[in-house]
C-alpha cells in the first residue's frame, strides 16, 4: 500500500493503519529495533510502542516521507530501552558500531557540551552530503540503522571486509570533517 | 565527545538521509563483473603487490627515484621530477597530483583485500590507514628514440604504502600512461551511429578491456579475427578471435618489460538486435571456448576466468 493510503487510514482512525504499517514496515522497524536492544522480545516491544506513538501522532502529523518517521520512532524508543538496560548488556549490534565510532569521536578536549544536538546533527548532515551515494548508504545502515557489515555487505554486493575497510575510511574522514569544524579540537 | 551525544545528534539528522538508507538501490551486479580482468593480468598486477612494498616500482625498465616523505603527494612529485631529469624526457610539465581516495578504495576493494592482503598480513586497518593511490596529471615529451612512453597529456596513479614505523611513503607500482586525448576518441568512436555487428562487439569489447586494464598497462590494443556471425530471429552470434596488445612490465620475464606482449581468446558473443539495427548490450552475453581439441565450445562466460578475488 502507498505510504500516502496508510497515513489516510490513521487520519480515518482505521486499525488497519497499523496493520498496513507492520506489513510495508514492519520486519524494517524490527530489525533496527533488534540491531539496537539485542533482543527479539525487546525489539517487538519497541515496535509496538513505536506504532502506538504513531497511532497518537497521526494527527497532527502527516509524515513525509513514512518510512522514516517510523523509523525515527522505532530508533528514539529502542535507544531508551538500550540506555536502561546498557549496564547489563553490551552485546548489541548497536554497542558494537558505537564502540567503533568512540576512537573517531574521541579528542583530547572537545567543545561536545557547547554544541547543541541539532547543530551536530546539521554537520553530520552536511558531512554525509561529501559522501558518495554508496558510502551514505553504508554509513547510514552501520550507524543509524545499526546493520552488521554483514547485512550491508549482502545489501551493496561487497564483501564483509570490503565495508569494514570502507567504515574505517569514512570514520577516518569524519573525524577530520569535525576536527575542520571544531566540533573535536 | 561520547558516542550518546553522536548518536542523538545522528537521530536528529534530516528524514531524507533516512529514507534513502531506506530506499537505496545498489548498482547492479553485472556491470562490476564487466569491469574485471581476464586472469593472466589479474595474475600480474597481483604479482606486483606480492613482491613487497620494498620493492622499488619500474616503468619500462626505469626506476621512480622517489625522495622520501610522509606526504604521499610529495612523494609521487620528487618521483615526477626525478623523471624529468632522465635522459629521455624531453619535457615533464605537471598539471596536478592529488591522492584519489575513490581509486584507493576500488584499488583495495578490487584487486587487495582478500588473497593479497592475507598473504601480505595487511589487516583493513593497515590498509585503510597505509595504503592509497595517488593520481598525477602532467603533460610529457619523450625522445622516441630512447624510450616507448606516448607524450601528451598523461594521468598515472601511483600505488604507495607506508612504513608505520617512520611513517614515510614509497611507491609500490603505477599504472600505465594513459593519454586522455586518446581515450576521449575512443569513447567517441565506441558510440557509432550503427555500425556493423562486428564494429559494434568490436567498440564494447574495446571499451570494456580499456575500462579495466588502462590504469594498469600500456600500449593497449585490439584486433578481432576470423570474424563470422549468424543472425537468427534478432539475435545475433558471432564467433571471432579476440586479441589484446599491451606492453609487459617484465614481472614473470625480465625482458619483457616495455615489450609488446599478445593474449587470445576465441569468443562467442551473443545479443539481441533492436530495430534500428544496434546491439542490446543489455542482452550481450561473451562466451569463451574451452575445447582443447575438435571443434569450439563455447560454454564459460567470461567472467568465470576471473578469479574470485575480484568477485564484488
Amino acid at each position: 500500500m502507498e505510504d500516502e493510503k496508510i497515513v489516510e487510514l490513521f487520519f480515518a482512525r482505521s486499525e488497519k493503519a497499523i496493520s498496513e504499517l507492520n506489513v510495508k514496515y514492519g520486519k524494517l522497524c524490527y530489525n533496527l529495533s533488534r540491531n539496537i536492544v539485542g533482543s527479539r522480545m525487546d525489539a517487538e516491544e519497541c515496535v509496538n510502542d513505536a506504532y502506538l506513538g504513531a497511532w497518537n501522532a497521526i494527527p497532527p502529523a502527516k509524515p513525509n516521507p513514512l518510512s522514516a518517521y517510523i523509523c525515527k520512532i522505532v530508533r528514539n524508543i529502542s535507544l531508551k530501552l538500550y540506555y536502561r538496560k546498557k549496564a547489563a548488556k553490551r552485546s548489541s549490534t548497536y554497542e558494537i558500531a558505537m564502540q567503533e565510532l568512540e576512537a573517531c569521536l574521541s579528542a583530547p578536549n572537545t567543545v561536545e557540551n557547547e554544541i547543541a544536538t541539532r547543530e551536530l546533527a546539521r554537520i553530520i548532515e552536511s558531512f554525509l552530503d561529501t559522501l558518495t551515494e554508496e558510502n551514505r548508504f553504508i554509513f547510514m545502515r552501520r550507524y543509524w540503522f545499526s546493520d552488521s557489515c554483514r547485512e550491508i555487505a549482502g545489501s551493496v554486493g561487497l564483501t564483509e571486509k570490503n565495508i569494514s575497510v570502507r567504515l574505517t575510511r569514512i570514520r577516518q574522514k569524519m573525524r577530520q570533517y569535525l576536527i575542520e569544524r571544531e566540533v573535536l579540537i | 565527545m561520547n558516542t550518546k551525544k553522536f548518536s542523538e545528534a545522528l537521530g536528529e539528522i534530516d528524514d531524507r538521509y533516512i529514507n534513502e538508507a531506506i530506499t537505496y538501490e545498489p548498482q547492479a551486479a553485472s556491470p562490476r563483473l564487466k569491469r574485471r580482468l581476464p586472469a593472466a593480468l589479474v595474475a600480474a598486477i597481483i604479482a606486483v603487490f606480492l613482491m613487497g612494498a620494498g620493492v622499488v616500482a619500474v616503468m619500462y625498465g626505469d626506476l621512480w627515484l622517489e625522495s622520501p616523505s610522509d606526504d604521499p603527494v610529495e612523494v609521487v612529485r620528487s618521483a615526477l621530477e626525478n623523471q624529468a631529469e632522465k635522459e629521455y624526457a624531453v619535457k615533464i610539465e605537471i598539471e596536478r597530483i592529488e591522492i584519489d581516495e575513490e581509486e584507493t578504495a576500488r584499488v583495495v576493494e578490487r584487486f587487495i583485500t582478500g588473497t593479497i592482503a592475507d598473504w601480505r598480513g595487511w589487516s583493513d586497518e593497515y590498509l585503510a590507514e597505509h595504503f592509497v593511490v595517488v593520481k598525477a596529471l602532467y603533460y610529457a615529451e619523450y625522445d622516441h628514440t630512447q624510450t616507448t612512453r606516448s607524450d601528451g597529456d598523461i594521468e598515472m596513479y601511483f600505488y604507495l604504502t607506508q612504513d608505520v614505523n617512520s611513517g614515510e611513503w614509497t611507491i609500490v607500482d603505477n599504472s600505465g600512461n594513459v593519454n586522455w586525448s586518446e581515450t576521449n576518441a575512443t569513447e567517441v568512436e565506441s558510440s557509432p551511429a550503427v555500425g556493423s555487428t562486428e564494429e559494434q562487439i568490436f567498440s564494447y569489447l574495446s571499451d570494456l578491456c580499456n575500462d579495466v586494464y588502462t590504469p594498469y598497462y600500456d600500449g593497449l590494443h585490439y584486433k578481432i579475427s576470423d570474424y563470422s556471425e549468424v543472425l537468427d530471429n534478432g539475435k545475433v552470434t558471432a564467433t571471432f578471435l579476440w586479441t589484446y596488445y599491451f606492453l609487459g612490465k617484465g614481472w614473470d620475464v625480465e625482458t619483457d618489460e616495455g615489450v609488446e606482449q599478445e593474449a587470445n581468446l576465441f569468443l562467442q558473443a551473443t545479443a539481441m538486435l533492436k530495430e534500428d539495427g544496434s546491439l542490446d548490450l543489455e542482452t550481450i552475453s561473451i562466451l569463451a571456448d574451452n575445447s582443447v581439441v575438435g571443434p569450439p565450445n563455447y560454454v564459460i562466460p567470461i567472467e568465470n576466468f576471473f578469479p574470485t578475488q575480484l568477485a564484488d
